[in-house]
């Protein structure tokens, strides 16, 4: 018999009332068989949702799982643990069964060898954790608080630095993978060389000359006196400084900027009422007269804060620094370009104010691969480039 | 008795045990477990395109 008249049998078979069989023993049969799948399918789904399970690949076993063995999430005075699914798998049903389609790029993963090494892994750390920090911050750290929740903690017996800051967290609902990320794995070694900067160092001025402007393209270590010993603070990147002595490797710096006269002054801006930052000073280098010159004080209508321009004098080692903002600009465009592009047509600067950009830029930034530096460095770009900052708008 | 798309003869009690087990062991299970698999396909798609799923407390 070939396999169409195999098929075409079967279908005549299952089209017509059945001539030797009860409709008793079809509908027991059918019920059972029905229990049985129903029991079979949901065994699967647990199964596969153990830790037993997850540990069974040495991606897993050798890396991930012996981490979290050193946290509280493994050992703790109550006893009571976190196994890899009750933080990584949702347990609501449809989105758990998503969440096991995806799996399917494991299984893929593991057939390729895409981290089946160590080395592999920490290059791809990053990346994997930003996927399971992006899923929980949607979702408000939902699988955390299928545990933990703001209603159930007992105020009185946390310490009090405890207190301090979950207090106002659950005042707010924050997530809790907004603040406490790396507690049940490392977290990822910041790649120390961010690719755009070794790109901007190899554009680095060669030597400093007094009298002219440069622009940091790192973030540059501020000092309060030329023997270099107290901190005063760092320079953002894009910040515009001018140098006023040049003694061996050490220069002595100028910088034009202005501060709201709130708190102690830390933060200094590039310009009234704009949110630039070009540096932070250390709390006794901005309260120090002799450092900090500040001028006469102007209100900001639009927040009604009181800002002043300031010109400080610090000293700082004569490295970070391109002469040309155009060199910075250009690097920073090109990041942008780039990383937003891939998923939509990426507004051009001026097409938002100075003091809009920020949170423009962190609500998107998740969606991108760039580190830290870039992410400093493309947003100093973006102030730069405003609406404020432009003719046209 | 209905027409046989080939004219043949109607099943035999043989055939009706066999196409019942196939059905329901083989057929019925596969397309359950394509139908839940392709389900949780679309939503991970969903997923991809409108970011994680949100959740308000």
């Amino acid at each position: 018999m070939s396999a169409k008249q195999t098929l075409v049998l079967f279908w005549d078979t299952l089209r017509s009332p059945p001539t030797t069989i009860s409709l008793g023993v079809l509908a027991f049969g059918g019920f059972v068989t029905g229990i049985i799948f129903w029991g079979g399918f949901n065994t699967a789904l647990e199964v596969t949702n153990t830790e037993k399970f997850c540990i069974s690949c040495h991606e897993m076993s050798d890396n991930v799982y012996q981490e979290l063995q050193e946290t509280v999430h493994w050992e703790n005075r109550t006893g009571v643990r976190a196994t890899c699914p009750d933080c990584h798998v949702p347990h609501e049903w449809t989105n758990k069964i998503a969440r096991k389609m995806q799996a399917s790029k494991e299984v893929w993963g593991k057939i390729f060898g895409t981290i089946d090494t160590r080395e592999k892994f920490l290059a791809k750390r990053e990346e994997l954790a930003r996927h399971e920090w992006a899923r929980l911050e949607a979702n408000n750290s939902l699988e955390c608080r299928n545990c933990h929740d703001y209603d159930s903690m007992d105020w009185d017996a946390m310490s009090d630095e405890a207190v301090f800051y979950m207090q106002p967290a659950a005042e707010l609902n924050t997530g809790c993978i907004d603040c406490h990320k790396g507690i049940a794995h490392h977290l990822p070694e910041p790649s120390g060389d961010s690719p755009v900067i070794a790109e901007l160092s190899g554009k680095a001025a060669r030597s400093l000359s007094a009298g002219e402007d440069y622009y940091a393209y790192q973030p540059v270590a501020l000092f309060s006196g030329e023997d270099m010993t107290t901190a005063a603070g760092n320079l953002s990147l894009g910040a515009r400084v001018q140098v006023l002595e040049t003694s061996g490797d050490t220069v002595k710096l100028s910088l034009e900027a202005w501060r709201k006269n709130k708190g102690y002054g830390r933060v200094l801006y590039d310009q009234f009422g704009m949110n630039t930052r070009v540096a932070v000073l250390e709390k006794d280098a901005a309260g120090d007269d002799t450092l900090v010159n500040a001028g006469a004080a102007q209100t900001d209508d639009n927040t009604g804060l009181d800002w002043s321009p300031v010109n400080v004098t610090l000293w700082a080692n004569a490295e970070g620094f391109v002469a040309d903002a155009g060199v910075l600009w250009d690097t920073a465009a090109e990041s942008y370009a780039s990383g937003c592009s891939g998923c939509h047509a990426q507004p051009d600067p001026d097409h938002f104010t100075t003091n809009a950009w920020p949170a423009l830029f962190s609500g998107m930034v998740g969606f991108t691969n760039m580190d830290p530096s870039e992410q400093e460095l493309v947003l100093a770009y973006l102030q730069n480039h405003s609406s404020d900052h432009s003719a046209s708008h | 008795m209905r027409m046989r798309s080939d004219g043949s003869a109607p099943p035999t009690g043989k055939a009706e045990w066999l196409s019942f087990l196939v059905l329901t062991l083989i057929v019925l299970p596969a397309l359950a477990v394509i139908f839940v698999g392709g389900y949780g396909f679309v939503i991970w798609m969903s997923q991809i395109i409108n970011g994680p799923p949100v959740v308000k407390f």
